[in-house]
């Protein structure tokens, strides 16, 4: 996202510019309803929402959903990146991963989820079961070819200092694969919201999921609209937990930007 | 004790299902220990694969290399070999000082011990004062001194230098050939070059070795006789240019053995 | 490895585990099972075999009308971000937001807006898909270089012609690589907005096997999709590879 806003911007004005973007789109978005006088099945006016959604039910529903997208987003992450360095240090191992990465790819999780409910049955773990699966997968790949991908150079350097396997995975391979783990968490962030919710939405229980199809089908549109908000705000966290985490993992590159 | 680097009948072919490619060919050399030997020869001629054997990160088919009495591998668990890539190859991740300290880490020296030494190192090549730079910070001059400096961390036998200062200007790469014959001549190491840059050749070796390809193999040996310490006034004495003429026919001749 | 003890590796792999798989299911059979063996599925699936296609034409017709919407709505934005200054910088980011809304909220949006339609379904596609085609075309056009657009400028041609003659042919290896991501996002995409609203497709099938527990069904149209979504993305790897077969990275090892 760095690459695409002015690097010499400090956070502050980041964040200055961000409110005043938001506020100016809600004016819009207030304007507009009231000027074209637009039923509320079609979009309720910020006003609307505001007063009119029910809100205790969102913020415990995103409360809900937020708990399963973390619990299940670090599963999901931990077990992916286990994974990854087992099968790497492994020749077997990564000889039976690799050829099987494409149809691991193209496993649709929503697509399982189904499966998944009738095999443990409704409840907070099928959400965070989807959660962890729909990050598990892209994270191994990602750090299956992160830690694959180290220059033939830097090994010979190995080679040169006779370190051992440990220690060229120690110091080279390891921190050589972060900016791959945290491109994928960076794919990860958003997917993992998406699957909770997804989960939710056909298991029932108590998050945002299950509160867009019951206010739906209830009719009560500006509840609908601020589980909608909610949710694109939980997104937004997850965002900007993945950019602390980068930070984090990979120091020296973060810096430059 | 044997004060030489002996290379026997080398041979490194990789066979395929086409029909197979060799690298190497039956080649022989011998490096006296403190000489500054100097491999040139067109791309593909095998000067990088045989910088490689000797330095046991290749494996030959045939042939035999000793390393001052002991075999190539040995020479290499016991970290005899110095060696500076054509790429800088910097853990883009540590500082400078981290990166020097690297070798010595590995042969377990503790970290105190270790980033005295990676200092002493970096004010020797002309660094101090960036010590804590990351790589992404330094110029492509600044990386490869670094990545010299690293390759003398622990004190070795040999240094080999695969094309170090390709991509470099002139003027820069003038430079870095005189902080190498500097640090050369104090460590008393042995070297090893593999370059392209027939000057580069001249003004560092004691003995240059141009090979050929198709098979890769020596064709020639060129003997540089010019005093050291050699300094860049040299480089335009007639001495001087008269050894360059002599190696750069030598090395068409190489290049005029496939068609150019 | 050659490639012959790939392929050979590869089918060992495949072999022992649809082997395992048949074992297990047959160990755990019985009419409340929910695990099919891979021969249970092969008959499954050549039983629906009719309304299988059928309802695989229809997802793959939403993902792939979807795909088109996003490549169009992508490289215009990709357009803007990289030549408008102006609105560059807010058309990217709410093109993020509108990303990032989780689709199973935002369909019954554009159901209520366009109906339980085709074309809702499409759009939720092209949501859906649209943010990586725009990122790796920005990308791409960053990477061209900065002689290209000054030769363009010397030969008196408008920042347009210069962008859409030259620049773009540079950003073309990452738009290709970016479909590979792209159209199996409208895929599953285009399953989930056939959960708000659709009679007949992949993602509905799977509902309602879920609903009725017909657990063949379901692996079935799992199995079925899973194939799909692979050969969207093989085919894009493939075109990506052809199209533009200068460019090293336009091929993922797998």
């Amino acid at each position: 996202m760095n690459a695409f806003t002015s690097s010499r911007k400090s956070i502050a004005s980041n964040w200055k510019s961000a409110t005043i973007g938001t506020i100016t789109v809600i004016l819009i978005w207030e304007l507009t309803v009231v000027w074209l006088d637009l039923p509320k099945y079609i979009l309720p006016s910020p006003t609307d929402i505001v007063t009119e959604a029910q809100w205790r039910d969102v913020v415990s529903a995103s409360a809900s959903s937020l708990f399963s997208i973390i619990i299940g987003f670090i599963v999901g992450n931990v077990a992916g990146f286990l994974l990854a360095v087992f099968a790497a240090s492994s020749i077997i191992a990564s000889g039976v991963i690799q050829p099987l990465s494409v149809t691991l790819r193209s496993i649709p999780i929503i697509a399982i989820a189904p499966m998944l409910t009738l095999i443990f049955g409704r409840g907070l773990t099928i959400t965070i079961v989807v959660g962890a699966l729909v990050v598990f997968f892209p994270t191994l790949i990602n750090m299956l070819i992160g830690l694959r991908s180290t220059e033939r150079e830097l090994l010979e350097l190995m080679r040169v200092l006779d370190c051992s396997r440990v220690q060229t995975f120690w110091l080279v391979r390891l921190p050589a694969s972060m900016p791959y783990l945290v491109s994928s968490l960076r794919i990860a962030a958003p997917a993992a919201v998406l699957g909770v919710m997804v989960a939710e939405w056909i298991v029932g229980g108590s998050g945002l999921g299950q509160l867009v199809l019951r206010s739906s089908i209830q009719i009560e549109y500006p509840t609908m609209w601020a589980a909608l908000l909610a949710s694109a705000a939980l997104a937004g966290l997850m965002f900007v937990l993945v950019s602390v985490l980068e930070r984090f993992l990979i120091p020296w590159q973060s810096r430059q930007r | 004790m044997i004060n030489r680097i002996e290379v026997r009948d080398v041979e490194v072919s990789y066979p395929s299902d086409s029909g197979g490619f060799t690298a190497l060919s039956g080649v022989s050399l011998t490096i006296e220990q403190g000489e500054f030997a100097t491999l040139i020869g067109p791309s593909g001629c095998g000067k990088s694969t045989l910088l490689r054997v000797i330095a046991d990160l290749l494996i030959p088919t045939h042939g035999t290399v000793t390393v001052f009495g002991e075999s190539s591998q040995q020479a290499r668990k016991a970290r005899r070999f110095g060696f500076v890539f054509q790429d800088p190859v910097l853990l883009p991740w540590r500082s400078a000082l981290s990166n020097v300290c690297l070798p010595l880490r590995v042969a377990g020296q503790s970290k105190a011990q270790a980033r005295k030494r990676a200092s002493e190192l970096l004010n020797l090549v002309g660094l101090k004062g960036f010590e804590q730079n990351l790589p992404a910070t330094l110029s492509g001059g600044m990386a490869r001194r670094v990545a010299i400096a690293r390759a003398l961390t622990l004190n070795p036998s040999v240094l080999m230098l695969d094309e170090p200062f390709n991509g470099l200007d002139e003027i820069r790469r003038q430079n870095l050939n005189e902080e190498l014959q500097r640090l050369w001549m104090e460590f008393q190491s042995t070297a090893v070059l593999v370059t392209h840059n027939v000057s580069e050749a001249v003004f560092l070796s004691d003995r240059v070795y141009v090979m050929g390809k198709d098979p890769g193999r020596i064709i020639a040996e060129v003997h540089v006789n010019l005093p050291r310490p050699r300094t860049s006034d040299m480089l335009h004495e007639p001495a001087f240019l008269e050894i360059v003429k002599n190696l750069s026919v030598t090395l068409l001749s190489a290049y005029a053995l496939e068609d150019l | 490895m050659s490639r012959t003890l790939r392929f050979f590796t590869l089918f060992l792999v495949y072999a022992f585990l649809l082997i395992g798989w048949q074992l297990f299911a047959s160990t755990n059979s019985g009419p409340q099972s929910l695990f099919a063996g891979p021969i249970e599925i092969v008959q499954a699936i050549y039983d629906r075999r009719n309304s299988l296609w059928e309802a695989s034409l229809v997802t793959l017709s939403e993902a792939i009308a979807g795909l088109l919407l996003a490549i169009v709505l992508g490289l215009v934005v990709a357009i803007m971000v990289d030549s408008v200054r102006l609105v560059g910088p807010t058309a990217y980011r709410l093109s993020v937001i509108l990303y990032s809304v989780p689709l199973i909220a935002l369909a019954p949006i554009l159901v209520l807006w366009f109906g339980p339609t085709f074309t809702a379904r499409a759009i939720t596609a092209m949501v859906a898909s649209f943010l990586p085609i725009v990122i790796n075309v920005v990308q791409g056009l960053r990477g061209a270089p900065l002689a290209v657009s000054e030769l363009g400028e010397s030969l008196a041609m408008s920042r347009f012609a210069i962008l859409l003659s030259m620049r773009f042919r540079f950003a073309l290896p990452a738009f290709f690589a970016s479909l590979k991501i792209a159209g199996p996002s409208a895929f599953i995409a285009a399953m989930i907005s056939e959960w708000i609203n659709a009679e007949v497709g992949l993602g509905i099938n799977l509902l309602y096997s879920m609903f009725s527990f017909n657990v063949e069904a379901l692996w079935a149209n799992l199995v079925v999709a899973t194939f799909w979504s692979g050969v969207i993305y093989i085919a894009f790897d493939f075109i990506a590879k052809r199209a533009t077969p200068w460019h090293a990275s336009s091929g993922v090892g797998s």
